[in-house]
């Protein structure tokens, strides 16, 4: 058995970390710039717990190392759920392992301990600096540096142990909402909401009015008290914080060993009746569809386009989040910024600066969120050959496009405004729904130039080719142009608000308004113009 | 240009915007000018022949509560200070909530573990009005004794 773990530990090994031929002296070279990069962060970490210390007045002893290794270590855990659940049970090398003449349970533990060679080298750059840092600034002595030598491998053995056990869980969690579209949907506002609710209730302990040295001061106190007080959650890694710094040493070195070897055999029994089923329903080709929709027929051509998008989306919610993630921080920016400016003793000047910013903000969040149509054209890769061979107008599928894109970024910035409205009743409610209509019209024009961007110049070829939109021109091209425009409406807000402010919220939206119908000509006639002509 | 970098720049923003609202937007402080007439902490043990007093911390401050609050008035109560908290035992940081008019004294975990004996002082920059308190781990049949 443990030579069969020996082997696929190697096999695998050798197949993700950079081999070097035998007496090559490029190794030496590789090991002496890692060095000199621990070198140089663990000189950062001393000089920033120094600047704790002695300019912020944090209290840097024990309860601070606890603290640091909690939080870097639960980082390490959430980085290793994501990981595991990829490596463990979704990874394309299953199929070759699971062929090979070896057990279930011999995989797992290989893909363990290969994941822990990797996850031991990633740690090196991040506790040997904090660790070591932490012994200058305190002045520790030799049972401190001698303690770290085997802290250093126990680490990743806890959090990869913890990481490993959750993601048994997670993978069949994901496995089944893999196969419900809509919960997943469901879910994901559920997250947004809820996340909504808990920015709004930190945000609300930020006493009014707001004075910044005052925050400030606050704010160092809390995280003060908050890191000092989280040491009593730290469980296994209060002990390991204790043990480096004498505080009953043995009877903390023997939890430590006992919580790494608990790991280890929960692991092991948990995953030898598991891991093969959940492994087998992750991949891809397990899916199976039981129930067989009727074709639905449109009448029309538009609507066929339209109903496509839906599916699209329905179908790849991770592209959707992709395409739109940014708008929904949209809600999280405007609430905590506004309440913010809403907190301090504003001026009538500040709160035409605060219209100005607001204006600013938004657009340039809004304006990012449009890639999806920046790429339309784009993402139908080699299908778009075949579309056009259809005895249609197909630039209709054009419109359907910038229709879905236009009704879900409304949706979106509705959504956020009613929540901004709603958890922000100080703020006038007629500049929120005007900045509401002046953003949706900006936002629609800079649909169409993204959209007529991507019909202008399709990367089909390099989509079929590569599958990916990664380094796109057109995105790039398309997020460009929002943020001039955001700039360019800002400078016009200044006049607008600050200068002629009694007629300030027509100039704005008047212009918007010129703007968006001056786009819709221009890419009504280069659709015209342009959409028979793009080829493969 | 990416979505990253877009994120970036509107955190960027963002803070900016704050320092601007806050530098340009805002109207001029106006604070009081009333003066400190007494600074005092209320909660305590007992006193030695001095007046000094004393707090026993035993069973409150331990390896795994690390933070002794210690709450103080003033009078009048909307006096103009400048409230500073200092004390001369290392190991212990301290920390000052003047809103809450809260001071907190962080232990670590040796000044826990050899049970030490601390005295905060607690003091108004702007009268050097002051008022002390020692934190000790009073061990049984011990008395207090007078300086001389």
């Amino acid at each position: 058995m443990l030579e069969r773990i020996k082997i696929l530990t190697l096999l695998q090994l050798s197949n993700k970390s950079r081999m070097y031929v035998k007496g090559s002296k490029r190794i030496y070279t590789h090991i002496a710039i890692r060095t000199a990069i621990i070198i140089a962060l663990t000189v950062a970490v001393t000089l920033a717990l120094h600047v704790l210390k002695n300019i912020l007045y944090i209290p840097v002893n024990e309860f601070l190392l606890i603290f640091l290794l909690m939080f870097t270590q639960g980082l390490n855990i959430v980085v290793s759920i994501v990981s595991l659940v990829s490596d463990l049970y979704q990874s394309k090398d299953n199929q070759i392992l699971f062929s090979l003449a070896a057990k279930n349970d011999e995989i797992f533990i290989s893909k363990i301990l290969v994941y822990y060679v990797n996850e031991f080298v990633r740690n090196l750059f991040l506790l040997i600096p904090i660790l070591i840092g932490f012994g200058i600034i305190s002045g520790l002595g030799f049972l401190y540096y001698f303690s770290l030598t085997f802290v250093l491998f126990f680490l990743p053995f806890i959090s990869i142990g913890i990481a490993a056990f959750i993601s048994m869980p997670i993978t069949f969690f994901l496995n089944f909402i893999k196969r419900h579209n809509l919960l997943s949907g469901i879910l994901t506002l559920l997250f947004v909401l809820l996340t909504f609710y808990f920015t709004y209730y930190i945000v609300n302990q930020i006493p009014t009015p707001i004075r910044i040295v005052q925050l400030y001061n606050r704010f160092v106190l809390s995280l003060s008290l908050a890191i000092q007080k989280t040491v009593k959650f730290g469980t296994i890694y209060t002990a390991i914080g204790k043990m480096l710094f004498g505080y009953n040493y043995l009877l903390n070195l023997l939890f430590l060993i006992l919580t790494v070897s608990g790991l280890g055999v929960l692991n092991y029994l948990v995953s030898k009746p598991v891991y093969f089923r959940l492994m087998s329903f992750s991949q891809e080709n397990t899916i199976t569809k039981k129930i067989k929709n009727k074709p639905f027929e449109t009448r029309t051509l538009f609507f066929t386009f339209f109903k496509k998008e839906f599916t699209i989306a329905r179908r790849s919610l991770n592209e959707l989040l992709n395409n739109y993630g940014l708008l929904l921080t949209l809600p999280f920016f405007m609430y905590i910024l506004n309440y913010i400016y809403m907190g301090m003793n504003r001026s009538s000047f500040g709160n035409q600066v605060v219209l100005i910013l607001n204006v600013i903000i938004t657009l340039l969040i809004v304006t990012g969120s449009n890639t999806a149509s920046a790429t339309a054209i784009t993402k139908e890769g080699y299908e778009f050959v075949l579309l056009k061979t259809a005895p249609y107008n197909t630039s209709r599928m054009a419109w359907a496009k910038i229709i879905f894109n236009m009704i879900f970024t409304f949706l979106m910035i509705a959504f956020s405004f009613v929540l901004f409205a709603q958890a922000l009743p100080v703020f006038p409610k007629d500049n929120i729904w005007l900045l509401y209509v002046f953003v949706v019209i900006v936002n629609s024009g800079h649909i169409l130039w993204s959209f007529q961007i991507d019909l202008l110049a399709p990367k089909l070829s390099d989509y079929a080719a590569t599958g990916s939109i990664t380094n796109n021109q057109n995105v790039s091209k398309s997020l460009s142009i929002g943020l001039w425009l955001s700039l360019f409406f800002g400078v016009i807000s200044i006049f607008a608000f600050v200068f002629a402010k009694d007629i300030g919220w027509y100039i704005m939206i008047g212009l918007a308004t010129i703007f968006l119908l001056y786009r819709l000509f221009t890419f009504h006639t280069y659709l015209k113009a342009y959409f028979d002509d793009i080829e493969y | 240009m990416n979505k990253k970098i877009l994120l970036v720049l509107v955190l960027v923003f963002s803070i900016f915007s704050i320092i601007l609202i806050a530098v340009w937007g805002t109207l001029p402080e106006n604070p009081s000018n009333i003066e400190l007439e007494t600074i005092s902490i209320a909660e305590y043990d007992e006193t030695n022949d001095d007046g000094d007093k004393f707090k026993n911390v035993t069973d409150i401050v331990t390896e795994n509560d690390n933070i002794y609050i210690i709450e103080y008035t003033i009078f009048p109560d909307n006096a103009n200070v400048d409230i500073q908290a200092t004390t001369t035992a290392e190991g212990i940081n301290i920390q000052v909530d003047s809103i809450e008019r809260k001071i907190y004294v962080i232990y670590d975990l040796q000044s826990i573990a050899n049970k030490r004996t601390i005295t905060i002082q607690i003091k108004d920059k702007n009268t050097q009005f002051f008022d002390e308190l020692t934190l000790w781990f009073k061990t049984p049949d011990v008395i207090i004794v007078p300086e001389i």
